[in-house]
């Protein structure tokens, strides 16, 4: 059986998600040791600006339909980009690995804790828990769906073996984000865009049976995360330094440090200046 | 500012910091406490230590079946060397953890918790 990861990059005018994947590709080598391919729309600009890079094969895919959203640089700056996230159910079909890791190039590997899921007979792994680096921070729109709904999980990052069972879970994603109006108003996601994390919820769901069932067990370790309005200040081997926004005083930051944990940067503007300058301050 | 509500301010904000970096290096340790064995994941506990060692004390020492965090059921082929890899993580975890918390515990200004 092959074990390998798979980034997906799709840059748009504000952000080099290219950069980003081949960074999180370099982590994911150095501490998992597989193999990583790159799925991706700039197949040109990563062989143009990145030569050395360390992907193992890259899949090309079309441009694709795209929305926007609007991303915060920390707490007092945003704007509104290009958000192409309309791929990920076409993971199955586009993964060379029998056993394969997905992640955002956002996510950031500094343990060998995902190790782990490829010893694990499990059809489909992903984090269902996770930890807000920010403490005081409301958690429940990454605990349900919405209020009355179902769990909520993290698309950022799973496992997946190649059976019948996970291409179905595959083929209800797609048809999930093809109907997302429906879906959207029957789950009563109140947001109009599109976003991964609701789709793979959702159609764990219906894996489950529309229960709580065992379809999807959780990766090991624990989906850390800061938001993009917090801001990542340097790293130093397996230590993360990061500056996460205070309740109530928009602008000022608390300072953290992390220490052989992933951590999922959401805020990949400053993500980018730490791989460009070496602070994302 | 009046400098009493300046050091007032000083002190919260490294009070937070402080209390956010406990709960940081709590979640590091609970990663180091997984064990994984025949595909599945255990967290070790001193339940999980305690339990293991009842069955090597009632001679259960060849393929037990335990019950993993996921509630799958995996056969343990060998409780001893299972015992001696849990009890080994569980130790080295919590030293650290104890270290780290020993450490941050005597710091009195947050650039010093987060080793600026």
């Amino acid at each position: 059986m092959i074990n390998g990861a798979v980034i997906f990059a799709q840059n748009n005018s504000s952000l080099d998600y290219v950069k980003l994947a081949v960074f999180a590709a370099k982590q994911i080598k150095q501490y998992l040791d597989i193999p990583v391919s790159l799925v991706t729309d700039s197949k040109g600009w990563l062989n143009k600006a990145y030569p050395d890079h360390p992907f193992d094969q890259i899949i090309d895919i079309d441009f694709g339909v795209s929305q926007y959203k609007k991303f915060y640089d920390g707490a007092l700056s945003s704007k509104n980009v290009e958000w192409k996230n309309f791929t990920r159910d076409k993971i199955y079909a586009l993964t060379p690995y029998d056993r394969t890791l997905v992640i955002d190039s956002d996510y950031i590997i500094n343990s060998s804790v995902l190790k782990a899921a490829f010893d694990n007979n499990n059809d489909f792994q992903i984090y269902q828990h996770s930890m807000d680096l920010a403490e005081w921070r409301d958690m429940k729109e990454f605990t349900r769906i919405n209020q009355y709904s179902i769990p909520f999980y993290w698309a950022t990052a799973f496992v997946f073996q190649k059976n019948y069972i996970t291409e179905t879970f595959f083929d209800l994603v797609a048809y999930i984000k093809t109907e997302w109006t429906y879906f959207r108003t029957l789950y009563e996601i109140e947001s109009s865009t599109f976003r991964n994390d609701f789709a793979f919820s959702i159609a764990i769901h219906i894996m489950n049976g529309k229960t709580n069932g065992a379809f999807a067990v959780e990766l090991p370790g624990c989906m850390t995360f800061i938001k993009d309005k917090d801001l990542l200040v340097s790293m130093d081997g397996n230590k993360m330094k990061f500056l996460v926004e205070k309740k109530d005083y928009a602008g000022q930051y608390t300072l953290v440090k992390t220490t052989g944990i992933d951590v999922h940067v959401m805020n990949k503007t400053s993500l980018s200046r730490y791989i460009d300058g070496g602070t994302g301050v | 500012m009046d400098e009493r509500i300046e050091k007032a301010f000083e002190v919260a904000n490294y009070m937070a910091t402080l209390s956010n970096q406990k709960r940081i290096i709590l979640e590091e340790y609970n990663q180091k406490l997984v064990h994984y064995v025949n595909g599945a994941s255990f967290k070790v506990t001193p339940e999980l230590i305690t339990f293991t060692k009842t069955m090597l004390d009632i001679g259960h020492t060849t393929d037990i079946a335990f019950v993993d965090v996921n509630n799958f059921p995996v056969l343990v082929p060998n409780v001893q060397e299972f015992f001696d890899s849990i009890v080994a993580i569980y130790f080295e975890a919590t030293n650290e953890y104890a270290a780290k918390y020993a450490s941050i515990k005597t710091k009195r200004k947050i650039a010093d918790i987060v080793e600026l």
